[in-house]
């Protein structure tokens, strides 16, 4: 599965969830990952993205939750 | 000559501001005048008790010809010219030599737009608010005016708008400088775009001719805008697939596919409130990449260019 399909398919489990705001491909030279934005004060949220992904791997890529503030136009 | 010459331009500047109503009356005269001569009964031209047919008072040709500008919005306009004329050399006592009087179109304050400026649907700009014009693009046909391309947030209110509805830029926030003609709506469901056009109203000679090339951003690709907030602000391309829920007024809207942009300078925005609908461009070669529509303050999004112009195209839009 390349990083694309696991980001879609992660994003199908957890756009829904209460604070979370983003999620995204990072690449650099070092590293490849998938980011997920969450707001402040979610811990119950990140805990369950936690869950869903054990040893903070989806579909084999790894993923980091981070605090973001939130969007606006 | 030269100082009656100037006494009739006193007096003309009189009517053309307002002080002087004596000269109305004589001004009313010539329309008859002109009328009975003409055995016309219909003139487009109205002279009651204003002045607003006096465009113009100048003297032209080494001080030696009183030009008077009017309106040209009546039939006939060049013989009543004539009757005015006469009647001004007789009461002022001028050599007819030293007399035109010339149809003129109105004179318009001159404003040019450009990218970076000012604008918004009148929901936004009667608050203060605004976004940026993004970019100028052609019209369907020659004979329409040109158009201006920001986001549905920025021109039509996030879906509030009416097609029609008059779009201002807040360096002339008394007349529209033209009307929204497109937008694509932000659904409840998954987004591309927050994308709006807006047909010009009378800046056909303002807009820059050109066209730039568009292309796909790339990742760590250094990028630029030029926000109506944050001026021309520099960046790199985070991420070109992100997802985010926005918050559009109380509503979440979720956009996929989108480009993500740090900014360039460490406690520096690549952009702020305000700059919605800036474009973003690749600061090696100026490719337009992205249309910039929210930010948190740290990352900036921005809709992918494809979607821009494959959905301006689908409007009927000519897209260099």
């Amino acid at each position: 599965m390349t990083i694309n399909k696991a980001k879609q398919s992660l994003e199908g489990e957890i756009i829904n969830l209460d604070g979370v705001i983003g999620i995204g491909i990072i690449e650099s030279k070092e590293e490849e990952f998938i980011e997920i934005a969450i707001l402040e004060n979610h811990p119950t949220t990140k805990n369950k993205i936690l869950e869903l992904c054990p040893n903070k791997l989806w579909k084999g890529y790894k993923i980091k939750v981070i605090i973001s503030k939130p969007y606006t136009t | 000559m030269n100082k009656e010459i100037y006494n009739a331009k006193e007096y003309f500047e009189e009517i053309l501001f307002g002080y002087n109503t004596e000269g109305l009356g004589f001004i009313n005269e010539s329309l008859f005048d002109f009328q009975k001569g003409n055995n016309s009964t219909f003139s487009a031209f109205s002279n009651d008790e204003d002045s607003d047919d006096i465009l113009s008072v100048g003297i032209i040709r080494d001080n030696s010809t009183l030009e008077i500008g009017i309106t040209n919005n009546f039939i006939g306009a060049s013989a009543y010219c004539s009757c005015l004329k006469n009647d001004i050399c007789r009461k002022l006592m001028l050599n007819k030599r030293n007399v035109n009087v010339v149809t003129s179109e109105k004179y318009r304050a001159q404003l040019s737009l450009k990218t970076g400026d000012k604008i918004g649907h009148y929901n936004l700009t009667n608050y203060g608010s605004y976004g940026t014009l993004g970019f100028f693009i052609l019209p369907t046909t020659s004979d329409k005016e040109q158009l201006i391309v920001s986001n549905n947030h920025v021109l039509a209110d996030t879906n509030s708008g009416i097609i029609g509805d008059p779009i201002y830029a807040l360096k002339r926030p008394n007349y529209p400088i033209g009307k929204l003609t497109h937008y694509a709506p932000i659904t409840n469901g998954a987004n591309n775009l927050d994308l709006a056009v807006a047909q010009l109203d009378g800046f056909k000679s303002s807009i820059p001719k050109g066209s730039a090339p568009y292309r796909q951003g790339k990742i760590g690709e250094k990028v630029y805008k030029n926000g109506a907030t944050t001026g021309k602000t520099f960046g790199q391309i985070r991420s070109l697939n992100y997802t985010a829920k926005i918050d559009l007024g109380g509503v979440n809207a979720v956009f996929v596919d989108q480009i993500q942009i740090t900014s360039g300078l460490p406690n520096n925005s690549f952009s702020l409130g305000g700059d919605s609908g800036s474009l973003i461009r690749s600061y090696t070669d100026n490719s337009f990449l992205g249309l910039l529509f929210a930010g948190n303050g740290t990352w900036t999004l921005a809709n992918q260019q494809h979607l821009v112009v494959q959905q301006l195209k689908q409007w009927g839009y000519q897209i260099k």
